[in-house]
Formats: C-alpha cells, sequence, structure tokens
C-alpha cells in the first residue's frame, strides 16, 4: 500500500514539477478561459440587470471548455517515446498511475478555475451567500471531469482527429455533472429555485466515486486492449 | 519469496478492488438518496412546466402528427435497412477481391 | 453468404418481425380505442414507448458486450462481443431516433410543447448522445483493437444512465407520463395494441441487431484473411 503511494507521489511530482516549470497547462487553460469569459460578457451582457442569471452557466461552461483544452494537452509528454508505455511496463499499476494523472490534472484545472471563476463573480456580479456550496461544486464537478476526461485523453492519446474526438466522447458523461454543478452553483448566488443544494452536493459525490472507482478498473483494461 | 510477495500483492490487489467496488455501491446509494428526498417535491428542477404551454396544444392536427410520426418510423427504419445491404454489398465485394487475389496469387491488384 | 443456419435465422427473424408489425399497426388503428383527451396523437404512444424500451435494452446489451470484451481474453469470445456491440449500439442509435422523432411529435399535442428539459427526456438524449459518439469512436479512432477497448470503455459509462431513466427517475417525478408502470392501460384494446407494439418492435430489433452482428463477425473473419494473405505473400 505503501509502494502504491510513494509510486503515486512519484508520478504526481513528476507532472508538477514539468508543469512549475513550462506552464504549459496552466497557462494555455488559463488563457483560454479568460477569453472565453471575455467573450462570453459580450454575448450575455445585453440587458445587465439579468447578468446574475447567466453566471452560473458560465462558470459551468468555462470550466468544461477549458477541461477539456488541459486534457487534450494532459498526455503529450507521455506520447513522445512512447513514455506512457515505459511507464505501464515498470512494476506500478496501471490505476496507479491513473490516480496520480487525474489528480495532476484536478490540481492544475483548480488552480485555472481560481483565476477563471474569481473574474466570473467581477464580471458578472455573482453574489456568493453560500461559499461552502459554491467552492464544494466546483471542487466536486472539476474531479469528476477530470476522472472521465484523463481516462479518455489517455485512451486517444494517438487517435487520429482526437481534439475533436475527446469532448464528443466525454461531455455527454459530463452532462449530470454540468446539470448538478450549475444548480448548486446557482443556489449559492441566490438563485430562486426550489432545490435542495444538499442533495445536488451528494449527487456530484455520488457520481464523483461511481466514475472513480469504474475509470480506475477501466484505465489498466482499455490500455492493454 | 517471490511467491509469499506475489502472494501479498494479490491480497492487497483483492483489498484495492474491494475498496473500489464498495465505493462504487456507496456512490450509487448516494446518489439514489436525491430522488428520496425529492419524491414528494416531485420536481426536478421546479421550472419544466415553464415549457407547457396549454392553449398551444389545441391548435395543432393530431393527426398530421401521427402520420408525420409513423412516415418517420418507417422512412427510418427503411434507411438503416438499405445501410445493412449496402455493407453486405461491400462484403460481397471484399470476398471477390480476396478470391481473386488468392487464385492469382499476388497478380492482379484488387479493384478498389 | 454465411452458413445455412445463419441466414435461416435471420430470415426467420426478419419475416416474424414484418408479420407482427402489420398486426400490431392493425390493432393500433383499429383495434385500439381512440383515447378521450389526446385524441388520436394518443397512437404515437404505442410505438414510441415500445422503441425507447428495446433502445434501452440495445444499449445495455451493449454495455454488458463492452465489459465482456474488456474482461475477457479468449479472442473468439472477443470478436462476439466486439461484433454484438457494434451491432447493439446501431440498432439502438436507430431507435433512439424513432423515439426522439416520434416523442416530441406526441408532445406537442399533449403537452403543447416540442421538448421539455424533463429528466427522463434528458437522460434518453444523453444515452443517445453517448451511443452516437460511440459509434463516432469507432469510425474514426481507427477501426484497430485499441479503438474498440476504447469505445466498450465509453458504452460501459451508459449504465448509470441507463439505471437512472429506467428506476430512478420514476422516483425522481416530472412530466414524462408513466403509463406501464403505474397501471394505466386499463381498456383491452389498448392493451392489446400496447403488448403487440412492444412484441413487433422487439422482433425489429432483434432482427435487425442480428443481421448486423452477422456482418461484423464475416467482415473480422475476411480481415482476418487478408492479414494471413499479406503475412504469407505480401500483398501487392
Amino acid at each position: 500500500m505503501t509502494a502504491g503511494l510513494r509510486q503515486f507521489g512519484a508520478v504526481l511530482a513528476k507532472d508538477a514539477r514539468i508543469e512549475f516549470r513550462t506552464r504549459d497547462i496552466v497557462y494555455t487553460m488559463a488563457l483560454f478561459s479568460i477569453l472565453l469569459v471575455f467573450v462570453f460578457a459580450f454575448a450575455f451582457l445585453s440587458d445587465p440587470s439579468r447578468t446574475r442569471d447567466y453566471g452560473p452557466g458560465i462558470v459551468w461552461v468555462t470550466l468544461l471548455f477549458s477541461a477539456t483544452v488541459g486534457q487534450n494537452r494532459l498526455f503529450d509528454r507521455e506520447r513522445e517515446n512512447g513514455c506512457l508505455w515505459s511507464m505501464l511496463l515498470a512494476p506500478v499499476p496501471a490505476g496507479v498511475v491513473f490516480a496520480a494523472k487525474a489528480t495532476g490534472h484536478f490540481l492544475f484545472t483548480v488552480a485555472m478555475a481560481a483565476v477563471t471563476v474569481a473574474l466570473i463573480v467581477v464580471f458578472f456580479d455573482l453574489r456568493v451567500l453560500d461559499v461552502g456550496g459554491f467552492v464544494g461544486s466546483l471542487l466536486l464537478g472539476t474531479a469528476g471531469m477530470s476522472l472521465v476526461g484523463t481516462l479518455f485523453s489517455a485512451m486517444l492519446m494517438n487517435a487520429r482527429m482526437k481534439e475533436v474526438l475527446l469532448p464528443l466522447v466525454t461531455f455527454p458523461v459530463l452532462v449530470p455533472v454540468v446539470i448538478a454543478g450549475v444548480k448548486v452553483t446557482a443556489l449559492s448566488v441566490g438563485a430562486p429555485l426550489q432545490e435542495d443544494a444538499g442533495a445536488w452536493l451528494r449527487f456530484l459525490l455520488g457520481f464523483d466515486m461511481i466514475f472513480g472507482a469504474v475509470t480506475v478498473l477501466l484505465f489498466g483494461r482499455m490500455i492493454r486492449s | 519469496m517471490r511467491s509469499t510477495r506475489s502472494r501479498v500483492a494479490r491480497v492487497l490487489a483483492g483489498l484495492v478492488l474491494a475498496a473500489v467496488a464498495s465505493a462504487a455501491v456507496a456512490g450509487t446509494a448516494l446518489a439514489q438518496e436525491e430522488p428520496r428526498d425529492k419524491a414528494a417535491a416531485g420536481a426536478w428542477d421546479g421550472s419544466w412546466r415553464a415549457g407547457v404551454d396549454d392553449s398551444a396544444r389545441d391548435v395543432v392536427s393530431g393527426e398530421t402528427m401521427v402520420v408525420v410520426a409513423y412516415g418517420a418510423v418507417w422512412a427510418i427504419l427503411f434507411v438503416y435497412v438499405l445501410r445493412l445491404a449496402a455493407d453486405i454489398r461491400g462484403l460481397r465485394r471484399e470476398t471477390e477481391d480476396l478470391k481473386r487475389l488468392v487464385a492469382g496469387q499476388g497478380g492482379k491488384p484488387p479493384a478498389s | 453468404m454465411g452458413r445455412g443456419w445463419t441466414r435461416w435465422i435471420g430470415a426467420a427473424l426478419a419475416v416474424a418481425a414484418l408479420v407482427t408489425m402489420l398486426a400490431a399497426l392493425y390493432a393500433i388503428f383499429f383495434v385500439a380505442p381512440l383515447e378521450m383527451t389526446m385524441g388520436i396523437a394518443q397512437k404515437i404512444f404505442y410505438i414510441h414507448v415500445g422503441s425507447a424500451m428495446n433502445m434501452l435494452l440495445a444499449f445495455g446489451v451493449c454495455a454488458l458486450a463492452g465489459a465482456t470484451f474488456l474482461a475477457v481474453r479468449a479472442p473468439r469470445a472477443r470478436a462476439m462481443a466486439d461484433a454484438i456491440g457494434v451491432a447493439t449500439a446501431e440498432v439502438g442509435v436507430t431507435l433512439g431516433a424513432i423515439v426522439l422523432v416520434t416523442g416530441p411529435l406526441w408532445a406537442r399535442k399533449a403537452w403543447g410543447t416540442w421538448w421539455t428539459w424533463e429528466p427522463r427526456l434528458t437522460l434518453s438524449l444523453m444515452v443517445f448522445l453517448l451511443f452516437l459518439a460511440y459509434l463516432a469512436l469507432r469510425a474514426f479512432a481507427g477501426s484497430d483493437r485499441f479503438g474498440r477497448g476504447v469505445a466498450a470503455g465509453l458504452s460501459i459509462m451508459g449504465i448509470p444512465a441507463i439505471y437512472f431513466i429506467h428506476f430512478a427517475v420514476e422516483r425522481w417525478g416530472g412530466a414524462h407520463p408513466q403509463v406501464v408502470y403505474k397501471g394505466g392501460l386499463t381498456v383491452p384494446g389498448m392493451k392489446l395494441a400496447f403488448w403487440l407494439s412492444v412484441l413487433a418492435v422487439s422482433l425489429v430489433t432483434a432482427a435487425l441487431a442480428y443481421q448486423r452482428a452477422v456482418i461484423e463477425t464475416q467482415r473480422q473473419a475476411i480481415d482476418a484473411l487478408f492479414l494471413e494473405l499479406d503475412r504469407r505473400e505480401g500483398l501487392p
């Protein structure tokens, strides 16, 4: 068990160090998401009194698109020189490699989201009443996106047209995350919905647990098929 | 030494598998709790009724809807059957190519 | 093409499907009485529900085939699971197209709107898109074993969605009527038309899926022969 943790830490540290030195993924994701927010601002700001209604949706669309951009880059280094195969040939369980990569993507996306969501809060004048629900929904939702996205970006690493195929494959699976996420975020900024934020948060947690189990199990199977 | 290590590894793998499986079951249970809480309210987001427009339903003709619906069903099935037929024709052609290749022993190139 | 009995099963299924379908149509339009509040538009319901049930069944079988493909090592079993997977996915998407066309036509008359973001509709559209992505993956990510493994993994992700559409939505509420489970359908004529339609669509599904699986198996065999020939002679 401790060996697994050490291996997990090693893969994660490797990714974090590369990312810290080059800042490839976080920079491209953050820049992309900022431009996206900028575009949305002009798409929806025609009626200033209703900007708050659009805020939660824009948060989640931006998060989803930027996470996908990050996933397209996530396995770039592993593709060169067949590094992923070497990593899997090493006596490290495939599930551990997957967990480390997914955690890396999760951390990068959270770093990016911290900037972007702050921008949206400012631009769209969101009043966050329930900070716990707001942050919790973003963290749980991002975790779900990272799990599903990392699995398929690893699988499609060498595929033709992977930039198009990746969202094609992940978006249908992630629809429930967006539905639940938008609801909790909207409730936490005081939208008049007849909903129970706690129930949707539990739903997100359940989604993360189900897909955490499914993706960890599938990764090894799929990559060796 | 080797065998005990592999046995330990197998036990560990079993434990991890059990943990993962119980996480999946617990996740299902968690996701399930949602409807139980909301059953009384009976609402997904409470706003779907916004789309239901009682005044609009009498304007349209039910006959047209039925004709279009059943027409679409036949059309969709017909298109799929045509596709299957095209697939079968393609397979026949490939079989012919294969036969020619085997007979000619690498003589003539395939037609396609 | 193919061995004798494969052909016979395919033909028998096709004939049975056609005959039952005609009987079902007769029952729908000439036996079942006109529903009082919705009028003739209610007749869409029979084929819509039959298609929806079979769509979920086809996607469920596809997901199981995907799981088998990833779990089993024997090449023959894997090839079979692959053929069943692609056949059920394609037929399921075809049925999904029927469901998504007939549903709004009924809803326009019954609800006065084509579409509403109600749980069962949303989730059905979601699995439909998920299995469209499955077919896209198979078409574009290469026909090699690897692309098939990825597609098989994706199909497994449909299981939670199918589960939610089928069971959990009942307790979640929503606008979608649940005639069958809530014990509607008391008129004998309607009951007959409904169950005949379900049987007819099931037979159509079985006939199409069987034919598609046979085609896929033969394609695998031809591909294997081409590869073998290439290995021995070197293709020109």
